[in-house]
Order: structure tokens, then sequence, then C-alpha cells
């Protein structure tokens, strides 16, 4: 209950629940515009920065990962190249050492190749095998864990191209042995003319080793192709081992490169490549996009939740110094109508009463002599004889009188009301002023069943005021609240203190109400909705004019059907006093 | 009974005069305060009609000076734009009652001929 009162009071600008109330009907601009106005413009200029930072700090600081992780990549692939290499060169020139160092008797001695076999495996590692062929391909020494003496290469690849080159390393195969392995091979040429060609098998398990000796994080794969694709060392993604990759072939690059591709599965992957010289193997490093950014996302989800919440507290703020300031200018603006309405109307009772006063004071005197002189036709009808009968002449002059009469009764009533008034303060017990007031009117109160009820507080102050004047307030109030009446109504009158220098007197009446249209005018001179046999108009007019002399103020709330109150407020202390 | 009608106004004095005549009274107008307080000094009056606004001296004056000459004269104030405070004072003054024009010929009568 609490968070909707403070949400009402903070968010909610006031004008929202007056816009269709009553006497606000004059607006002096669109408030809901400008509020809404206010709270765009305001939202615009704060959230826009924030926007446009983000967006930037987004683009940046995936430009500045993105960057990080290709020159990081590329670092690897470049290490990697090497160390692949260096593998490939240590085992080739060991071959080369061993063809150069040994004389080929020694070689061809299988103790002798026993022992060259085993000083190999135990400085290198990884060899399965050691054979000599001779030129015409014949295998003519082997030691290892098959019988291979006296096989024939001569029609083999690997063997044709070591006569050519001198050397030769071959792609990963399983052979008929059905192991991954490679084959490594130097020529060694005799005096002669002779060759012959020193062959080993190197375990792929001794390469992948090494591959596998990379951190590598999770998501991550390093693996060499040939360059037909097929895969040479195991791959934990991309495809199984001695079958095509899934992944593209890179195009040739003398160094390291880095390209992106899409794998199996559909993910991104950064590829770093790199073709090992003098060999068939293509190393491969691939890493998830995703992984690589993943720093990244978790940082750009706080940056989220942060904008979020930012978004959040400055529309909250916004929303509430607009509601704020609209309240200030629909609250001076309200503030500013009830003055320029008291104004208007206090100045219009002030000139028309002046202007009725003047116009009572030039016309009396006229009046008197209409007054008189019909009163002595009507003399002359009665008195002399040739008239006495004549009934027209009687009804004609007594209609003139009668205006007359009434005419009178207005002028003495503006007169009375332009009275220089020097009011006599003292100070009042105001239940007798009450009590005086109604005194007056307790007979027809009896007469006509009304039911009037005084309540004043027990300890309610005197009242420094004209006795005469108050006196006279009442009575005025309390007579329209009798003609507003029927029969059996009922007349209440609230005495009451509102604070340490005002007390307020409000008489209240069930009876025919004033409608929101007469309630504008019932103080201006001459407004009467009692009709033409009714009153002059003035009496209203004269209580507000006493009310005023006397420093209070008087206003109505009145329901049509339902009744009237009128209420009078007056200072306890006269300022001058 | 002979009664005094001050009043400024002329049709209004004059009219009133035939109006008190016409019921029996003896009646004289004075259109101004000097002429009435000569009339009052010349002939026995025994009532007034008195505007208090008069040309050269106040309605009041004219009463006041009336109270110590003549005490017993009846005099009845007829005022155009006298209020409640001139008509106590008059009141007070020794007048035997106060009207607004245009009043009843009635009222006036009732007024001068109560004892």
């Amino acid at each position: 209950m609490k968070l909707i009162q403070y949400i009402s009071t903070h968010f909610i600008p006031r004008f929202w629940n007056a816009g269709a109330s009553d006497n606000q009907g004059q607006i002096l601009f669109n408030y809901r515009r400008f509020w809404f106005f206010s709270i765009g413009l305001r939202s615009l200029v704060s959230l826009l920065p924030m926007v446009i930072l983000l967006m930037f700090t987004y683009t940046l600081e995936n430009k500045a990962i993105k960057t990080e992780n290709h020159l990081q990549l590329i670092r690897f692939t470049s290490n990697m190249r090497r160390t692949i290499t260096y593998f490939f060169e240590e085992h080739l020139d060991a071959l080369r050492f061993t063809v150069q160092e040994e004389e080929i008797a020694t070689l061809k001695n299988h103790e002798a190749l026993s022992y060259v076999f085993k000083s190999l495996q135990r400085g290198f590692g990884g060899f399965l095998d050691l054979g000599l062929i001779n030129d015409s391909g014949l295998q003519i020494n082997y030691v290892g864990p098959f019988d291979l003496r006296n096989k024939n290469y001569s029609d083999q690849t690997w063997f044709k191209e070591t006569t050519n080159k001198g050397f030769y390393l071959s792609d990963v195969f399983l052979g008929y042995r059905n192991t991954p392995h490679m084959i490594m091979a130097v020529k060694k040429e005799v005096p002669d003319g002779s060759f012959y060609v020193l062959r080993v098998t190197i375990d792929i398990k001794e390469l992948d080793s090494t591959l596998s000796a990379l951190d590598l994080r999770e998501k991550s794969d390093a693996f060499l192709i040939n360059h037909d694709g097929l895969i040479q060392t195991p791959s934990k993604f991309h495809g199984e081992l001695l079958k095509k990759t899934t992944l593209p072939i890179p195009e040739y690059a003398a160094h390291s490169q880095i390209t992106e591709a899409v794998d199996a599965n559909g993910s991104h992957v950064l590829i770093g490549y790199a073709f090992i010289e003098k060999s068939p193997y293509i190393l491969l490093l691939v890493k998830q996009s995703q992984a690589i950014m993943q720093g990244w996302y978790s940082i750009r989800k706080q940056i989220n939740w942060v904008f979020c919440i930012s978004v959040v507290v400055t529309l909250m703020i916004v929303l509430s110094v607009s509601t704020f300031m609209i309240n200030k200018i629909y609250d001076a603006d309200q503030t500013r109508l009830k003055a320029m309405d008291r104004l208007e109307s206090s100045g219009k009772l002030i000139s028309v009463g002046r202007l009725a006063v003047g116009v009572a004071h030039e016309i009396n005197n006229p009046l008197a002599v209409i007054g008189e002189n019909a009163g002595l036709i009507e003399d002359i009808i009665n008195y002399k004889d040739k008239y006495r009968d004549d009934q027209q002449l009687k009804e004609l002059i007594a209609a003139v009188l009668e205006s007359v009469t009434r005419c009178g009764e207005i002028t003495k009533q503006l007169l009375e009301f332009a009275r220089r008034f020097e009011p006599t303060i003292q100070p009042l017990d105001v239940n007798k002023v009450i009590t005086s007031a109604l005194s007056l009117l307790r007979k027809e109160a009896s007469y006509r069943n009304i039911t009037v009820s005084v309540d004043v507080p027990g300890d309610f102050p005197l009242v420094h005021s004209d006795h005469g004047s108050l006196q006279q307030i009442l009575i005025n109030l309390f007579n329209n609240a009798f003609q507003a009446m029927q029969d059996g109504g009922r007349l209440e009158m609230i005495v009451a203190k509102i604070n340490d220098t005002h007390v307020s007197f409000a008489i209240k009446d069930n009876g025919c109400g004033i409608s929101r249209e007469d309630q504008k005018k019932i103080f201006e001179p001459f407004f009467t909705t009692k009709g033409v046999k009714g009153g002059t108009g003035l009496g209203l007019s004269i209580t507000y004019r006493l009310v005023q002399k006397l420093g209070g103020e008087i206003s109505v709330y009145s329901m049509v059907g339902e009744g009237t109150t009128f209420t009078v407020t007056l200072p306890i202390m006269q300022k001058d006093a | 009974m002979k009664i005094l009608v001050v009043d400024d106004e002329i049709k209004i004095a004059d009219a009133m005069v035939e109006r008190l005549r016409l019921r029996g009274f003896e009646a004289t107008p004075a259109y101004d305060g000097n002429t009435a307080l000569e009339r009052l000094r010349t002939g026995a009056f025994d009532g007034m009609i008195l505007d208090l606004r008069l040309p050269d001296i106040e309605g009041i004056a004219v009463l006041q000076k009336t109270r110590k000459k003549t005490p017993d004269l009846k005099v009845i104030i007829l005022s155009g734009h006298g209020n409640e405070h001139d008509f106590k004072i008059c009141l007070e003054m020794g007048a035997c009652a106060c009207f607004h024009k245009p009043a009843k010929i009635t009222e006036i009568v009732e007024a001068l001929t109560c004892p």
C-alpha cells in the first residue's frame, strides 16, 4: 500500500486525476503533452549517449579481443610448426648421421644394426624398426618386430623418391602391420657407385605426444593432415585418423596463417595452419570461435546488466523529475487561476456595486417624485366624486404605486449597500450573536417545522468583530437557507476554530441547492433566483461586502437537490486591533 | 392640525402638501432649511415633515434647532438618501419617525396623528 502511495505521489502527476474534475476547466496549457514531452526529451538526452557508448564499446572490445586471439593463435601455430619441423629434422639428421658414420659392412651385420637401432631408440625414441635396402630394392638387413628381411621394395614409391632425392618422409599409413606409422628413409652412396637406403618406421604416437604436449584448452584441437586432407595424427573433433577431415583444406602459404571456417557441427571455428617444410604435412590448430569469445561474452553480459539497471534508474529519475516539475507548474497555475478568479469576482462585485449605488442615488429622487405624485393622483381619485367610481383609474394608479414601492425597496437596499461602514470592533460571544440572529426566525421555524441545530464548541474563543455586521451576515444567510428549504427542512449551524487566527461559521441547509452556473453569480448584485416577487438580489451581495469589511471570506458549496453550505471565515482578532 | 412640509424638491413638497390637505391637515410647504426655520418662527405648527438633504442647511441641523425652540413639534424624517445611522441619530434627537422616500402616506399620517 505504501509503495503504491509512493509511486502515485512521485510518478503520477497531480493533473492526471484532476483532469476531468470540475472547476479546473480553464487549463492554461496541455500538461499531459508537456509531461510526455519532458519525459521523452530527458530520456533521449540521458539514454542516447549511454546507448552510443555501449555500442561503441561493443564494437571496439569485440575487435580488440578478435585481434588478440588471432595474434595468439598465429603465434601458437608458428611455435607448433617449429616443433614439428624440428621433430622431423631431428629424426632425419639422426638417420643421416648414422649413414655417414657407420661403415656399410657394419650396417649389413645384423648384430651391429641391432646395436645402432637400440642407440637410436635410446636417443630419440619412437622408432619401430630399422632396415637396410640395397640399390635393387632388396632389404638386406632388418631389425624390428616383423620378419621383413629380403622383402623387395624396388617398385615402391618411397624407394624411388629416396633414390632420386636422397631422403624420404612418408604420409601416415596403416600398412599391413595395421598401426598408424610413417616411414623415413635416407640414401647412402658407396665409392663403387652403388647405393644403399637406410629406412626407419616411426610410431605416430611419438608425433602425437609432441602435439598433445601443448596445453590446449577444451574444444581446441591440434593435428596434422596431409595435402589431400587425410588426418595424420588423432583429432579430437574434426574427423577420424586417416580419414578426410571435415574442415576445408587450406591454401598453400609459406608462413603460418589464420582462416575462419564452419565445422561439421555448424559452429564457427578459427583455424591456424602451417605447411611443414619438406614434408607432406599441414599443421592445423582449431579453436571454437564461441570458446575464444567466451571471455568477451561474460563481460558483455555484465555490461548488459549494468546498462539495464542504469536505464531503469535513469527512467525512474526522469519520470520523477518530470512529475515533480509538472506538479510545480500545475500548482502554480492552479494558484494563479484561483487568485485570478477571486480578483475577477471581487473586482466585478466592487464595480457593479458602485454603479448600482450611483444609479440608486440618481434614481431615488425622481422615484420619490413619481411616488408622491402618483399618491396624489390616487388621493384625488379617492377624494373627488368625479373619479371615485372609475375602477380602471384606481387599478392603474395602484399598479404604479406598487412598482414605486418595489423600486423604493431596491434603492433603499442599494443605498444601505453603499453606506459608509465603520465597524465597531469588540469581543463577541458567538453564541449570543447566533441566538439573537436566530430569534428573528424562530417563529417561522416552528411554523414551518424546520429543525435548527447550532453547534458551537465549548471552549470557543471570543471573536473580535462588529456585532451588527456579524448579525446581519448571519440573518441574511439564515434567511436564504429558510427560503431554499421546504417545510420540515433542516438547518445546521456549525462553528469551528480553523487555527489560532481564524474561525469559520458554516450554515448548511438541505434545500433546493444552487446550480454550478448560478454559484458563480450569487454574490453579484441583483442576481436572484427568487423570481419577480422574491428578493432584490442584494442580500448575498451585502453579505459578501460585510464579510470583506470584517476581513473574512465567504464561500459556497452546493449540490442541486441536496442543499447548500455557506462558510464564512473570520479572523479572531482584527488586524488593526 | 398644522403641518410644515420641508423638501427642496418642489414637486414632492407640493404633492405632499396637497395630499395632507385632502386628509384634512393644514399643510404649508418650505423648499429650504432657512425658509422652514422662518416659517416655524412665525407660525405655530403641530408637525413637520423634514427631508434630510436641503440646499442650504442639513436637515439634521434644522431638527436640532427646532428641538430647542419648539420641543413639542412632531418631526417626521422623510429622506431620499438617509441611512439607518442617520435615522438613529434623528430618533435620538427627538424625531417621531423616519421614512425612506418613497413612503406610504398612510404611514406618515399615522405617525403624525399618534399621540
